[in-house]
């Protein structure tokens, strides 16, 4: 597997976790994290949109560094760690799209 | 589409004898027409198992009755507009985020439309359809690229088809069953956890590879159609079909296996590079392409 598509896996599989996470809050904390879980999507989208008309090349930092914000991903255990996780991993894809 | 005139019967008798010679029959042109609908037809087929594929790795479990009445207990307050309008359309929402993912998909779909519209007005053309034949070759040259290029980047693993609302459901049934006491009804839920995780990796398999072997059929129809159109003066009608009914033979043999998506992938790449090195064609493609591709 490239690094393109491991990249593309670790990013998949994260929102997919926290996706897990929403889905298990309370109706009102699922309305306070909505918004950045539909800008992680977008984010995700674009990210994947660019992938496929250019392509992208995946040095080994950034799999370094994605394979770190998954920790803060498993341990978002409140609504606030949660938002802060969605919130790196936009971050992450960001700057990158 | 040109019509031309010509100012004498010198220049009919010409066209005669154009037409006696290059085979340039109504009948071609209709077969040629009818491989650009098949092309288009395979092609926005494969374009939408592809879109369907990119926006369900994303996806979210639509929730059930029961999971939306626990939502409801969970309400600190009394339901009020907001709160509602959230439950009408959040999901749909976070669902029509991958909209964007699949835009260069829309796009491809949406030339491959306009290039079969370019052999709308064939059949009534004049002896001279040769010429628009020919300078659709780039453009069809071009879609396959693009065509094989997503079936690629599917088998590299670079465009990410999943079933993300199964992966979802899997992940919450297990941690279920996990939060179980031991016993029967824990192993009961854990053997399911695991049939289901079973199912789940044919279903994504089957999901990429059905994908694949549909975008690789089209570009199978797109590339006879390039060796047709490049030949298109020089053919007759009988083998104008002949080719045609040889390329759908093609495709109908690529099978939605890995084995048989790899060599047809590594085969139609091959073509496509051939194409692109072919001296009569070379030439074609090195001018700029002018219809809206």
């Amino acid at each position: 597997m490239d690094n393109d598509a491991e990249m593309l896996r670790h990013m998949g599989n994260q929102i997919t976790d926290l996706q897990v996470k929403y889905r298990a809050l309370p109706l009102g904390d699922q309305m306070l994290v909505h918004p950045a879980l539909k800008q992680l999507l977008a984010d995700y989208a674009r990210y994947q949109a660019k992938l496929l008309m250019i392509g992208i090349i995946t040095i080994a930092d950034d799999l370094t560094e994605i394979k770190q914000l998954q920790q803060s991903v498993d341990a978002a255990a409140t609504t606030m760690d949660l938002l802060a996780g969605i919130g790196k991993l936009i971050s992450f894809i960001v700057v990158r799209v | 589409m040109k019509h031309r005139v010509p100012g004498s019967w010198l220049g009919l008798f010409w066209l005669g004898l154009v037409l006696a010679v290059s085979g340039c029959t109504e009948e071609k042109a209709l077969a040629l027409q009818s491989a650009a609908l098949q092309y288009r037809d395979q092609a926005v087929r494969a374009l939408g198992l592809t879109a369907h594929g990119l926006r369900a790795a994303t996806a979210m479990p639509a929730r059930t009755p029961e999971q939306l009445a626990d939502k409801l207990n969970t309400l600190e307050q009394p339901l009020d507009a907001a709160t509602l309008e959230f439950l009408l359309t959040g999901e749909t929402e976070l669902a029509r985020t991958a909209d964007i993912a699949t835009q260069p998909l829309d796009q491809l779909r949406d030339r491959v439309i306009a290039f079969s519209a370019i052999f709308d007005n064939l059949p009534h053309g004049s002896y001279l359809a040769q010429d628009e034949v020919r300078r659709a070759i780039p453009i069809a040259l071009r879609m396959n690229q693009s065509l094989l290029n997503v079936a690629a980047q599917i088998d590299a693993g670079t465009l990410r088809i999943a079933d993300n609302p199964r992966r979802i459901e899997i992940i919450e049934d297990t941690n279920a069953a996990r939060g179980l006491p031991p016993g029967e009804k824990r192993d009961k839920a854990l053997r399911r956890a695991a049939q289901a995780v079973a199912e789940l990796s044919a279903r994504e398999q089957q999901m990429q590879r059905e994908a694949s072997a549909n975008l690789l059929q089209a570009a199978e129809i797109g590339n006879a159609m390039i060796g047709l159109a490049r030949n298109y003066d020089q053919v007759a009608l009988k083998d104008v079909l002949n080719g045609l009914n040889d390329a759908l033979a093609l495709a109908g043999r690529i099978s939605p296996e890995s084995q048989s998506i790899k060599r047809s992938l590594a085969r139609l790449q091959g073509a496509t590079r051939a194409w692109e090195e072919d001296p009569v064609l070379k030439p074609l493609l090195a001018q700029p392409i002018t219809r809206n591709e």
